[in-house]
């Protein structure tokens, strides 16, 4: 089966290489930029959506140009891995799930780092609670230049979250929280942001009483976010992680509060789930027509599993383990600013 | 010359407020009180 990835920045390259690496045919197109040859993978300079022949196709391009892309190939039935972390763009690509069912076509939607590696690790720690109560999640780093953009965009943008059922927004650069992410990250300050996981995180777990997402940046970072870049973004952010916390109940052991994180640069992370995702979508291990985000896949720990190596995950030692926490004060990554007793 | 060492002590002064507000309104952290970070193989995750 043939894969096209249609953006050649680092998340494109990075998710064509793990495709080649997956045995799958790759051909890398370029907005319209000559690329160097890479070993094993097709590269052609631009690419018309209308033309292009292939079963499926990776969107790593801008967000919202995705979003043009993504429409013109479904009508032609094929199908599509967006990469989007712009929650516009990944609402308005959510709504294509009754022109992907039309035309035969299956759309996974945040299929990156955060959204994408993130949501993914929420699945898995919310595996075997039988109420999940509160999901948090947080990223450090950016990818690429484009990242970079978007990362300062969306510290102006309002930011989307669920508080008591309910989604609201809130503004962002707000909510200031500590994150002690894994070494070489550390701890961080995160603040509410424009970020597109709430709203993924909500399609899948509707009945969860809290979501909130939240993004590392420097107190510059902040106080500039309403203003254009000061200066221009860097080639790549070469350290990134990604924190996810779930905190929910099982009859037998009460409250249980889980940690998980992930360390890697966030364009490996999104090229690896990117690459993954289309991987079991070519090879047909579960099908399906319409928009899904990452968790359509019916085994979350066989997807994590098969992260490739220079990808780490963490697991917090007082958190996670199956350890009884009931009886004790919980005990996070963060500091807890709010407390609720939940027996 | 007054004039410019009254600028540049008037920015200072405005760029110390800015930095003391921000740094005031933020909340405050602490670190984990036990446990740490372990690196999980793909295994455990079964």
């Amino acid at each position: 089966m043939r894969v096209a990835v249609l953006g050649a920045g680092l998340v494109g390259q990075r998710a064509a290489r793990y495709l080649r690496d997956l045995g799958s045919e790759v051909t890398l197109y370029s907005r319209g930029r000559q690329l160097r040859p890479i070993a094993g993978i097709e590269t052609v300079a631009g690419f018309d959506p209308g033309q292009l022949s292939t079963d499926l196709a990776i969107l790593a391009t801008e967000a919202m140009h995705q979003v043009q892309v993504a429409e013109r190939l479904i009508r032609r039935g094929i199908s599509v891995v967006a990469t989007a972390d712009r929650p516009l763009a990944v609402r308005t690509l959510w709504t294509l799930d009754s022109l992907a069912q039309q035309h035969g076509a299956a759309v996974v939607v945040g299929a990156a780092c955060a959204p994408g590696l993130s949501t993914l690790m929420v699945a898995k720690l919310a595996e075997g609670l039988d109420g999940v109560d509160t999901i948090t999640t947080a990223r450090f780093g950016t990818g690429g230049p484009a990242c970079a953009r978007e990362h300062h965009r969306s510290m102006a943008a309002e930011a989307w979250e669920v508080q008591d059922g309910a989604g609201r927004w809130a503004r962002g650069g707000s909510g200031r929280t500590l994150v002690w992410f894994p070494e070489p990250a550390g701890p961080q300050d995160c603040y509410r942001a424009g970020l597109a996981e709430p709203f993924l995180l909500q399609q899948a777990f509707p009945d969860v009483r809290r979501i909130q997402c939240l993004q590392a940046a420097t107190r510059r970072d902040r106080a500039t976010a309403r203003l254009p870049m000061l200066r221009p973004p860097h080639a790549e952010g070469l350290v990134g992680s990604v924190w996810v916390e779930v905190r929910g109940h099982t009859t037998e052991r009460g409250v249980e509060h889980r940690v998980l994180a992930a360390s890697a640069p966030q364009a490996t992370a999104a090229g690896a789930v990117a690459a993954l995702v289309a991987h079991d979508l070519v090879n047909r291990t579960s099908t399906f027509q319409g928009t899904r985000s990452v968790l359509w896949s019916t085994s979350v720990t066989h997807l994590l599993q098969r992260l490739p190596k220079d990808i780490g995950l963490w697991a917090h030692t007082s958190a996670i383990g199956g350890r009884p926490l009931s009886d004790s004060p919980i005990q996070a990554a963060r500091k807890w600013r709010f407390t609720r007793d939940f027996s | 010359m007054f004039t410019m060492l009254r600028r540049a002590v008037f920015g200072a002064v405005i760029a110390a407020l800015t930095g003391a507000i921000l740094r005031i309104f933020g909340g405050d952290g602490a670190p984990p009180q036990r446990g740490g970070w372990r690196e999980i193989s793909p295994d455990e995750l079964g």
